[in-house]
């Protein structure tokens, strides 16, 4: 949408309390030890906007780690839905553009060709402003994964916002987030020098890049070299299999499903939880565990971040946040495995023939 | 209304905490006394059924000596399930520290008179029997036991936590000890349980869960040899708990 709006700083605090009497607000807050962590602001000076990346992403309000899902009533035999807790009603400030591609990669998986209730409740009922990357962070390479560094999607974030110093041009990207712009008292109409700012950032922003990777034809590099040495080497020499990896990464969508009974043996409870294709027993099957090795299961999220999701789900499981290579104890790159194949091919060292 | 579930619970070489752990039960304490009979507990009641039989039966501490090898064999003969709560009992704990000592050694520097001593090394409680399932811990986790007395009244397979202690580190929230401030943290060979109690308050976890399955201990080893820790302290973190185990065997690396 075209229609944008300037806002200086000051109004922007002003407008964020506005917003609080009305919706719960959340944003990056700086925590005791240094964590940034996405949670509910107090005030809009609790608002830690200069950030890079947090631990964990606004995922876990749309999926939250743990969700009830439904209750059996063991005597009177009734089924009863817990309702997401918490759903309505809820602004998250700040989402980083790859943490809102990565939203819109979990759309695809949770309200592609089968609708899970939970997670639509929580994704419609929770709006999003995304605020743009004026500059690169370490790890990241989200260039090079058409997620950054400032937004790249047509729809479904609610507000886009660019810090331009002294104010913020904030544009629209759907009807409800006009609602919430319209509540800000001190606005003006962006004027089309402001947008020529804004491309001039983003033109800087793209440009201070360190970390890259070339996209084009690397799922079919992965499936045509599965067993490529890289993998076995990293799994024996630093993959922990703590499962850092997929618990930071914004796009990781498995879990688990777990049946909790009373001890009287009256009420059961079901949940889900995050689980991670990195754990051994994610695998395991009657009659064995078809990722039994470290090398697997290692391959499995390399390759489905780069080359199956494609397949699955039309785009990349990887938005090139970084989070997998920042938090992981050994520092595992998954860019530099996927480079090392490229460059083993480059050097006719790896495979380029069918895959069967 | 009891089940009727036939409870005993044993304790060798040990501290006791993970059988009052057991009683205090957090919220569970009264659910637990009136689902199953404990039919023998020596902290709970003099006497009772040495003998079984045992619907379940609970193994606190390592395995230190004979007549604990002995008697351990002789209920998992009585038992329809069998599980070590705690990880003396799981992978050795404390008292396996010994076992990197020799035998006389660590026991000269404890008794005066060692003739009354007839003290082994410390073993895990499956190094002798085979076990239904491990209620890992220091003490016992909460909602692992809950599993398991739940398991046994439902007649199920119980399903342990089996991943790491970064998993509940994350969900915390808290800053990695080990990638952003060089701590020798143990949590990515560390079953979880805890709730990522020490990292997710700045400290690095020792591992007194135990290890975690199937974890790459080399791998951590080598990571803290490049920070700069030596062979010594390495040595000494994978041997603190869980000393015996074959998960940490590979970070034991001799200094």
């Amino acid at each position: 949408m075209s229609t944008g709006y300037i806002l200086a700083n000051d109004a922007f605090r002003d407008w964020l309390n506005i917003l609080r009497n009305e919706f719960t607000v959340i944003g990056p807050v700086l925590k005791k030890r240094g964590p940034i962590v996405f949670e509910e602001i107090q005030d809009a000076g609790d608002l830690h906007l200069d950030y890079c990346s947090t631990m964990l992403g606004p995922r876990k309000f749309i999926y939250p780690p743990t969700q009830r899902l439904f209750r059996i009533d063991n005597q009177n035999h009734r089924v009863t839905t817990i309702e997401p807790a918490d759903a309505g009603n809820a602004v998250i400030f700040a989402v980083r553009p790859c943490d809102m591609q990565a939203i819109s990669v979990l759309d695809r998986t949770f309200l592609g060709d089968i609708e899970d209730f939970y997670y639509r409740k929580l994704r419609e009922e929770t709006l999003t402003v995304v605020l743009n990357c004026n500059r690169a962070c370490d790890a990241g390479f989200c260039e090079s994964m058409g997620a950054g560094p400032f937004l790249r999607l047509e729809d479904g974030y609610d507000l886009e916002m660019t810090s331009m110093g002294e104010n913020y041009l904030i544009e629209i990207g759907s009807r409800r987030g006009e609602g919430l712009i319209e509540k800000a008292v001190h606005r003006k109409e962006a004027a089309s020098g402001d947008y020529e700012t804004k491309d001039d950032l983003q033109r800087k922003a793209i440009a201070s890049f360190t970390k890259h990777l070339e996209t084009a034809g690397l799922p079919e590099l992965l499936m045509r070299n599965l067993d490529h040495p890289v993998y076995r080497e990293t799994a024996e020499a630093r993959c922990l299999g703590c499962t850092n990896c997929t618990m930071v990464c914004p796009t990781c969508y498995c879990y688990d499903i777990e049946d909790d009974m009373s001890f009287d043996l009256t009420v059961t409870e079901r949940r889900r939880h995050w689980d991670s294709c990195q754990e051994l027993h994610f695998a395991r099957v009657h009659g064995g565990n078809f990722r039994s090795s470290r090398e697997a299961r290692l391959r499995q999220f390399v390759t489905h971040k780069l080359a199956t999701w494609v397949e699955q789900y039309g785009c990349f499981g990887c938005v090139g946040c970084g989070r997998c290579m920042t938090w992981c104890p050994t520092g595992i790159d998954l860019t530099e495995m996927a480079k090392r194949i490229q460059q083993d091919f480059e050097t006719g060292r790896a495979r380029w023939w069918a895959y069967s | 209304m009891g089940t009727g579930k036939r409870i005993g619970i044993f304790k060798y070489s040990s501290c006791a905490g993970c059988q009052f752990q057991l009683f205090y039960f957090q919220h569970y304490v009264l659910e637990t006394i009136q689902a199953v009979d404990i039919v023998y507990c020596k902290m709970l009641q003099s006497g009772g059924e040495e003998d079984g039989p045992f619907d379940l039966a609970l193994i606190e501490g390592a395995i230190t000596e004979q007549w604990q090898a002995d008697q351990l064999k002789r209920i998992r003969e009585r038992s329809e399930l069998l599980a070590p709560i705690g990880s003396c009992a799981v992978c050795g704990g404390v008292p396996a520290i010994k076992n990197t000592a020799h035998e006389l050694d660590a026991q000269r520097r404890v008794y005066e008179d060692i003739s009354v001593v007839h003290s082994l090394k410390a073993h895990p409680v499956d190094h002798y029997v085979r076990v239904d399932g491990y209620v890992r811990g220091c003490p016992p986790g909460v909602r692992d036991l809950a599993e398991l007395v739940k398991s046994l009244l439902l007649n199920k397979t119980p399903r342990f936590l089996d991943y790491s202690v970064c998993v509940e580190c994350k969900l915390e929230e808290a800053i990695c000890v080990l990638v952003a401030y060089q701590e020798p943290c143990m949590g990515p060979v560390t079953n979880a349980g805890c709730g990522a109690l020490c990292p997710s308050r700045g400290r690095a976890c020792y591992g007194c869960w135990g290890p975690m399955k199937d974890a790459n201990a080399k791998a951590l080893a080598d990571r803290f040899e490049r920070m700069g820790l030596g062979r010594e302290e390495i040595y000494r973190r994978f041997t603190e708990f869980g000393e015996p185990t074959v998960e940490w065997k590979p970070g034991q690396v001799k200094p």
